[in-house]
């Protein structure tokens, strides 16, 4: 009894034993690994990298850090972006919630405004709001037409415009993994806290909440992270005396003589990027929500 | 079996879920709400309510080169971005596959997904000017952007294969490999067609995420080749005109048609491979 076991184990022993053999690609990872890693680090690792050695040639940094109107402008992209993803975790979670306990018709209607807001272009959305915000837009239409406004509305190219819009562009990346972990809530947990007398608000707090944090937490990371570095919405319809940190960085791209400048608030930003990215990986293992 | 059990749980704190859900799912459609009627406006300028119906600028977007010239480059730059993209995305998702879970596969996958995360202006700003310290112009081509795009579109598809990939059973590969089956075999004849459809899938997400990506166009397309996510964004910000809306709206219909029978058709690929394990 204890050879046959043994015979039928050699071949997979005889892998085991052989380690390097696996290492070189006995199952095809290194031949798979290879070429996607030489392709991120050439077009990825390299390109980053090089903002630094730009950055360094005319001591970008330090002009960079001095200059007041960048410090501001990390302030207002900071604050924008916090803003925005927990306007969004709010929102994008009692959505995701909305979809899971609606019934069906409804949840079929909001499944369909859903994914037309996640497949309609960037732009067009953007657009959009800049129609929304014209002077004599539909907000003035509205308004003029509830005898409630007389004078032109202004918002258009105010900071505070910026932010409706945001949210509206970042909603899906909250609603759909949210809503995934709520597919995933076991039933007999529910169960379990109704039969046991637990009222709706306990169960929403105990039982149902904590099971969608990491969902949550993946998406309002992935909102933070994309708000810090947006570039054509806040563009668009943000105040032009009040640039975020991108919109800078885009205003002396091609100004000759501000390269290193641009180089090195580029990386500030990207530093912030990876701070926030790493810090939340660690704790909420957000790569994982992501790439199992 | 868990809606049923989630509704009765949350009992009456269903309603104000529901209501304020409804609320935010029109909010959702109020920008494409106004952008489609100003496009079909018979008047000269861009209102909203729109006086009267006509088609004119639908006509104006196609007898005009501004337009037809970025349609092609666009169409162009995505396919090759994205189909760069898919195959290495696909490559990385067997490949993590087979390799043991540690800490070296945990560094690997934070890179694969960082492009998700990078700010695309900083990305730009660095690969503009690596390509200006290569030789013979190449930054005046369409290649950098190409290369831009399949990088951020990358852990797009090796997300969405890896996670196809999740479902397929690894004793498949055993077995296959124990009857002497060579890895090229095992991942032609065995992992791909499983995966194709998320493959598929992946592609279409990439293609349809390069199509719209602006920001990297425009920093990184050449004077002479503008995208259409660029030319809407620079005809955005000089004047707003009715061929505005009439682009924005081809586009909205075209991108929801092809993504949605995108998501029908994985969708069909997923639950048929459930219902192959059940």
């Amino acid at each position: 009894m204890n050879d046959t076991t043994a015979t039928a184990t050699v071949p997979a022993g005889g892998r085991l034993a052989s380690p390097l053999r696996g290492a070189l690609g006995g199952n095809g990872a290194l031949w798979l690994l290879v070429p996607p890693v030489t392709f991120l680090v050439l077009l990825l690792v390299v390109p980053l990298g090089f903002l630094v050695y730009l950055a360094l040639q005319d001591s970008g940094f330090s002009k960079a850090l001095g200059d007041e109107i960048f410090r501001a402008s990390i302030w207002r992209t900071l604050v924008l972006a916090a803003t925005v993803s927990v306007l969004t975790l709010i929102f994008g979670t009692i959505y995701a919630m909305a979809l899971a306990i609606a019934p069906k018709g409804v949840a079929i209607a909001l499944l369909i405004a859903l994914f037309t807001l996640f497949w309609t272009s960037l732009l067009v959305r953007t657009y959009g709001w800049m129609l929304l915000y014209l002077p004599q837009g539909p907000i003035y239409s509205v308004l003029h037409g509830l005898g409630l406004r007389d004078a032109p509305v202004e918002v258009f190219q105010k900071t505070a415009a910026a932010y409706p819009a945001m949210v509206h562009v970042m909603l899906p990346y909250v609603v759909l993994p949210v809503y995934a972990a709520i597919r995933q809530l076991d039933p007999m947990h529910l169960r379990a806290a109704r039969v046991l007398g637990a009222g709706p608000l306990l169960t929403l707090r105990k039982v149902v909440l904590p099971q969608l944090r990491s969902g949550i937490m993946a998406g309002a990371v992935l909102v933070f992270v994309m708000s810090l570095g947006f570039y054509v919405t806040p563009q668009l319809l943000g105040s032009p005396t009040g640039p975020m940190v991108a919109s800078l960085i885009g205003a002396s791209f091609n100004t000759p003589g501000e390269t290193s400048t641009a180089a090195a608030m580029s990386l500030v930003l990207l530093a912030v990027v990876i701070v926030v990215y790493v810090a939340a990986d660690r704790v909420f293992k957000v790569s994982e929500q992501w790439g199992r | 079996m868990m809606d049923r059990e989630l509704r009765d749980g949350l009992g009456l704190a269903r309603i104000p879920f529901l209501v304020l859900g409804v609320v935010l799912g029109l909010f959702m459609l109020v920008p494409l709400a106004i952008v489609v009627p100003t496009s079909w406006t018979a008047g000269q300028l861009l209102e909203f309510p729109p006086k009267g119906f006509s088609l004119q600028w639908y006509r104006a977007v196609f007898d005009d080169d501004t337009w037809t010239g970025p349609i092609m480059v666009s169409l162009r730059v995505s396919l090759f971005a994205s189909l760069l993209s898919t195959v290495m995305g696909t490559a990385t998702a067997l490949g993590m596959r087979r390799l043991m879970q540690g800490r070296t596969s945990r560094v690997m996958r934070s890179l694969f997904i960082m492009p998700l995360a990078i700010p695309y202006v900083s990305y730009a700003l660095g690969i503009y000017h690596l390509f200006l310290k290569l030789p013979s112009g190449l930054a005046d081509t369409t290649l950098p952007l190409i290369l831009a795009q399949a990088t951020i579109t990358f852990p797009l598809v090796y997300v969405v294969v890896a996670g196809a990939l999740a479902n397929v059973d690894p004793r498949l590969s055993s077995a296959a490999s124990t009857m002497g089956a060579r890895w090229p075999t095992i991942l032609w004849r065995i992992e791909l067609p499983l995966i194709k459809t998320a493959i598929i899938g992946g592609w279409v997400f990439a293609f349809a995420t390069c199509f719209d990506e602006a920001t990297l166009a425009i920093f990184l397309s050449p004077v002479d080749q503008t995208t259409l996510a660029q030319q809407l964004y620079r005809e955005a910000s000089e004047s707003i005109a009715p061929t505005l809306s009439a682009v924005s709206t081809m586009i909205t219909m075209l991108a929801i048609l092809v993504l949605g029978i995108g998501s029908l058709i994985m969708g069909r690929g997923t639950a048929a491979r459930r219902g192959g394990n059940a």
